[in-house]
């Protein structure tokens, strides 16, 4: 019969392979594969200790992590060849910030010299 | 060496062999073949765990699932392009060291552990059981991951809408 440690083992070196591709990968896609493998390493260590320890949570969760990776996946690869644009704001709304900024940071303590605000705003049409 | 040790040594060799093919090969299309091979043997993994309801889901969902969108999402983006997409890793043994130190840690951890417990017998029927736990204690938990599965519906709309 094999142990529990046996199953965890193979999980953390599925684990380490996935990380390493995260780590070495330099487009988005090759970075979401090895994602997967690590929630992958993750679901066999759940199904194990479920298994070895007749505890249902385990494999309940390992249902739910499936199904969100499975739309992490879904979002993740949209996003891969469309990368989100900075959505352009209204000015009077950037106006709004800068005041509740001035309330809560009047000497300009926080992000000094910089205006976060400046790259997304538009003239109101 | 029972029949269970050969399977899972088979398994193991598979699923290593496969994962290190999908960090390591510079054609993105063969990464996502070899990551079907490597989610098909972590779903007999959870068969040798006597769990054939999850192998059922990890099939459906993971390898016909996942694989499927990003293999759309990889022809769609190629002929986008017009040209075949390599990819060439970097960092290669700064990497490794990272990976082989983060095994390192957790085999440790697991070394200093008390010995596991041998497995208990399966007494109940498991897909029954979960069946009546997603209803039952986990019927809050169900419900929320049905609002995330709405939630990224609309994210994938909203970022695939043409422009106006």
């Amino acid at each position: 019969m094999m142990g529990l440690q046996a199953y965890l083992v193979l999980a953390a070196l599925v684990f380490a392979i996935g990380l390493f591709g995260v780590l070495t990968r330099r487009n988005a896609v090759g970075i979401l594969l090895g994602i997967e493998l690590m929630l992958n390493a993750v679901n066999i260590n759940l199904v194990a200790f479920a298994r070895f320890h007749a505890d249902l949570a385990g494999l309940v969760f390992t249902l739910f992590t499936i199904s969100i990776t499975v739309a992490e996946v879904g979002v993740g690869v949209v996003h891969t060849d469309r990368p989100p644009r900075p959505h352009p704001v209204d000015s009077h709304v950037v106006e709004l910030h800068r005041r509740i900024k001035a309330v809560f940071d009047p000497t300009g303590r926080l992000n000094p010299g910089r205006d976060p605000l400046a790259a997304t705003t538009t003239e109101a049409a | 060496m029972t029949l269970e040790t050969v399977g899972f040594a088979l398994v193991a060799a598979v699923l290593l062999a496969s994962s290190l093919a999908v960090v390591l090969t510079p054609n993105l299309f063969h990464a996502v073949l070899y990551l079907a091979a490597a989610l098909v043997s972590t779903g007999v993994v959870f068969l040798l765990l006597d769990q054939p309801f999850l192998f059922a889901v990890q099939l459906l969902l993971y390898a016909g699932g996942v694989v499927t969108i990003v293999v759309f999402a990889i022809m769609l983006t190629e002929r986008l392009v017009g040209q075949r997409i390599a990819q060439t890793s970097r960092h290669l043994v700064n990497g490794a060291v990272v990976a082989a130190a983060v095994f390192v840690g957790i085999v440790g951890f697991l070394v200093q552990g008390p010995a596991a417990a041998p497995r208990p017998a399966q007494t109940v029927d498991v897909t029954v059981a979960i069946g009546h736990a997603l209803v039952g204690p986990f019927a809050v938990t169900l419900e929320l991951l049905g609002a995330l599965l709405v939630v990224a519906l609309l994210g994938a709309l909203y970022f695939a809408r043409s422009e106006e």
